[in-house]
């Protein structure tokens, strides 16, 4: 399996973005992506000349859209959901999202803990969470400078809050991309592990949970347990947990890179524990829990010590 | 060129976050559809109000201050948010979802711009759905032109 730098939240002038679908692929070949996913809010009218340019110009495009609900928005990846946004209302949200995932869409929960009505309808989510948990992906973190902020520290606590209570929700960051950027803000990017580069790979990745979020940080993480290797997203069985981990620069970053790791948290539901960690240093730590474990990479960037990673979680449960 | 639908919808507030739905009639042998609308006002001046309105409406959804005083300000002047949807004798025929308040759309079969998608001009009862998704003045005036060419 490898790790693709993928962006899942784009949109272009078929909804209020300022770049044509050919300037978006432009501007993703750019920036160094492997695949991004076109959500245009509420249509797909741009897909068709997205993806064709993408596959003239070697960028794996993946079909989708963004519901923009008036109580909150969600990116639906795969192009294959016949759901109409304005039928989804609060009480038929669980309903509509089972629906898209059973036409083999992937449905994220887009910034939940951004600021709405007035300056952003819809865009803080206003659905009872509960109803909305059986979602695929959570945007922990979403547009520019995402892990700063109370929106960033509340949607990390909420996913956290969620797996928590026995829900697998893959980590996911959104770009929601709308401008142009030539030289890009402050922003982060999210890795899925995936056997191909494909739209239906990166998808599968995506859905199996092997994903995590960086800002100019790539993480090889595993986790080895019963003399088994698993990668992030999986279902361990066995409560002797060992996470091995290190990381390195990325070269695709280009803003405001990270200068140094300062450490390496695991996080589960019973606490959390950390451990010094240096660019291209391999360590190990033991990991106890019963429901989940994620690892946040901590290091320094603009003069300070910030958020750089999170990965998905490994799970316990199953026979593996 | 023959005028399908022209009217001045009126909004309030009591509208905020439902679809409001105008139809017309599609005439056989029509070939193109060309809709304009045009809503007003736009913007919301009054700082007082915005200031406040963000204030509340951000320790609502947030139970902590999402901006600074700073940030709030630079937020102003609140505006007014239309989406709009069109829906064919067929079905959903797209959405568009921009921030401007004067907007002019074409559709036919082979194409579409705005979010629409290109599709056959039938011969029927279609819909025009004005989705309100920001409304902080006291009303808005939406002007929708549609038109068919033959």
């Amino acid at each position: 399996m490898k790790y693709y730098r993928c962006e899942l939240h784009t949109h272009t002038t078929s909804s209020d973005g300022k770049m044509t679908p050919e300037e978006l692929v432009d501007r993703a070949l750019a920036c160094g992506y492997d695949a991004i996913a076109l959500t245009d809010h509420n249509t797909t009218a741009g897909v068709k000349r997205a993806v064709e340019e993408g596959r003239r110009r070697g960028l794996t495009v993946i079909p989708g859209i963004e519901w923009t609900t008036f109580w909150g928005h969600f990116a639906v990846t795969g192009g294959k959901s016949d759901v109409l946004w304005r039928d989804i209302t609060p009480e038929n949200v669980g309903e509509k999202i089972k629906r898209a995932q059973t036409l083999g869409d992937i449905v994220t929960i887009a910034h939940p803990r951004r600021m709405g009505y007035p300056l952003c309808s819809g865009c803080h989510c206003d659905y009872d969470i509960e109803s909305i948990s059986g979602a695929d992906c959570y945007e922990v973190w979403s547009h520019y400078y995402p892990n700063e902020g109370v929106a960033a520290r509340q949607q990390k606590e909420q996913w956290l809050s969620l797996l928590a209570e026995g829900h697998r929700l893959s980590v996911v960051y959104g770009y929601d991309w709308h401008n142009r950027d030539d030289v890009p803000p402050s922003y982060a990017c999210t890795y899925v592990g995936s056997e191909g580069k494909d739209a239906d790979s990166i998808l599968r990745g995506v859905k199996s949970g092997a994903t995590y979020i960086s800002i100019g940080v790539e993480v090889e993480c595993k986790a080895v347990s019963g003399g088994r290797e698993y990668a992030i997203g999986s279902e361990i069985a066995s409560e002797e947990t060992e996470i091995e981990l290190s990381c390195f620069r990325s070269e695709d970053y280009r803003s405001d890179k990270p200068t140094k790791l300062t450490r390496a948290e695991i996080v589960t539901e019973l606490g959390k524990e950390s451990f010094p960690i240096a660019f291209g240093e391999k360590i190990k730590a033991k990991a106890t829990f019963e429901r989940f474990c994620v690892v946040c990479i901590y290091g320094e960037r603009k003069r300070e010590e910030q958020l750089l990673a999170i990965t998905g979680a490994f799970y316990r449960g199953g026979n593996g | 060129m023959a005028t399908l639908f022209d009217r001045v919808c009126v909004l309030t507030k009591k509208d905020q976050s439902t679809h409001r739905k105008l139809y017309f009639e599609v005439p056989e042998g029509a070939k193109k559809l060309h809709i304009s609308v045009r809503y007003e006002p736009k913007y919301n001046y009054d700082e007082e109000y915005g200031l406040d309105l963000i204030e509340r409406s951000m320790l609502k959804q947030a139970g902590e201050p999402l901006m600074t005083r700073g940030e709030m300000r630079a937020a102003l002047p609140l505006d007014n948010h239309l989406s709009f949807s069109l829906d064919s004798p067929s079905g959903a025929a797209g959405t568009a979802h921009r921030g401007n308040n004067v907007q002019n759309f074409t559709i036919c079969e082979d194409s579409a711009d705005g979010g629409f998608y290109p599709c056959r001009i039938e011969q029927g009862v279609w819909t025009f759905v004005i989705s309100v998704t920001c409304i902080i003045t006291d009303k808005i005036e939406v002007a929708v032109k549609i038109e068919a060419e033959a």
